[in-house]
């Protein structure tokens, strides 16, 4: 592995705060109202932290241009597909899109189209990641060629 | 991004939005369905399959943001893949814990490892600099 220590403290530390929120929620140190606060709160913080990602994404492309920024490019369309179709899908189970279709704005489709279409998108957009990561491994054969 | 890129892009939405009306055509009700779920982690773990290949034969910094950026994804769909199955049949208690502590493990986990992706963003950044 090519990690540095501070790399495998976040990935440690970030692993081990999500057990101890997980018992702390268990053991009734964290309150039901927070408990039910942050599991709202939680999904938009990722949504938030992947854009924060892509911005990344989008200034290192100029700066490292060529195969690296194509390949990143593809790694980062997949994630912004994930964000930006993250919210409706989400409005799509509380407003009832699955569930009570009648009650939505998106009320043509049966819910059962809109679970198979927003966790088909949820696969292919991982495939477009991993379609990125293809490319990196299609890089490094053309470096040792 | 190249054409074909753009291309793959392309069908992978046209796909599911085809996934979706053969659902609708089918008359397919919303269910616990573990096969999608499971093919989020499929196509994951191949593209894990690529940053193990490539890593050692890039080197350096650019293997280091593309361990990271495998890192965060493998920590996210260990979570995406039981999480969505779970709430799709109404986060019930499961497996003896109550539902705060799955609401809390998957909601944190799911945070993590897209944090993790961001940092490796980041790395690929702080590269560039």
């Amino acid at each position: 592995m090519n990690l540095n220590n501070k790399d495998y403290g976040f990935i440690l530390g970030g692993i081990l705060l999500s057990f101890l929120g997980a018992f702390a929620a268990e053991a009734g140190v964290l309150g039901a109202s927070l408990v039910s606060t942050l599991g709202t709160w939680l999904p938009r913080l990722t949504i938030l932290v992947i854009l924060v990602g892509l911005a990344f994404v989008y200034l290192s492309r100029d700066l490292l241009g060529g195969e690296i920024a194509k390949n990143l490019e593809v790694v980062g369309a997949g994630f912004l597909i994930y964000a930006v179709t993250w919210g409706p899908h989400k409005m799509g189970y509380h407003t009832g899109a699955l569930g009570g279709a009648e009650a939505s704005i998106f009320g043509v489709f049966t819910p059962g189209a809109w679970n198979v279409f927003w966790h088909t998108l949820v696969a292919a957009t991982f495939g477009v990641v991993s379609f990125g990561f293809y490319r990196f491994w299609e890089m490094s054969q053309e470096v040792n060629a | 991004m190249r054409d074909n890129d753009k291309l793959f892009v392309a069908g992978a939405i046209a796909i599911s939005v085809l996934a979706g009306l053969w659902a609708q055509v089918m008359g397919l009700e919303p269910a616990a369905d573990a096969f999608i779920d499971f093919l989020t982690f499929a196509a994951v773990a191949v593209g894990l399959v690529f940053v193990y290949k490539a890593r050692d034969e890039l080197g350096g910094e650019t293997a280091r943001s593309i361990e990271l950026l495998g890192i965060g994804l493998l920590v996210f769909v260990l979570a995406y893949w039981p999480s969505y199955t779970w709430s799709t049949v109404g986060n019930p208690e499961w497996l003896g814990m109550t539902t705060g502590f799955w609401s809390m493990l998957f909601g944190l986990a799911n945070f993590v490892g897209l944090a993790l992706v961001t940092y490796a963003f980041y790395t690929f950044w702080e590269m560039g600099q």
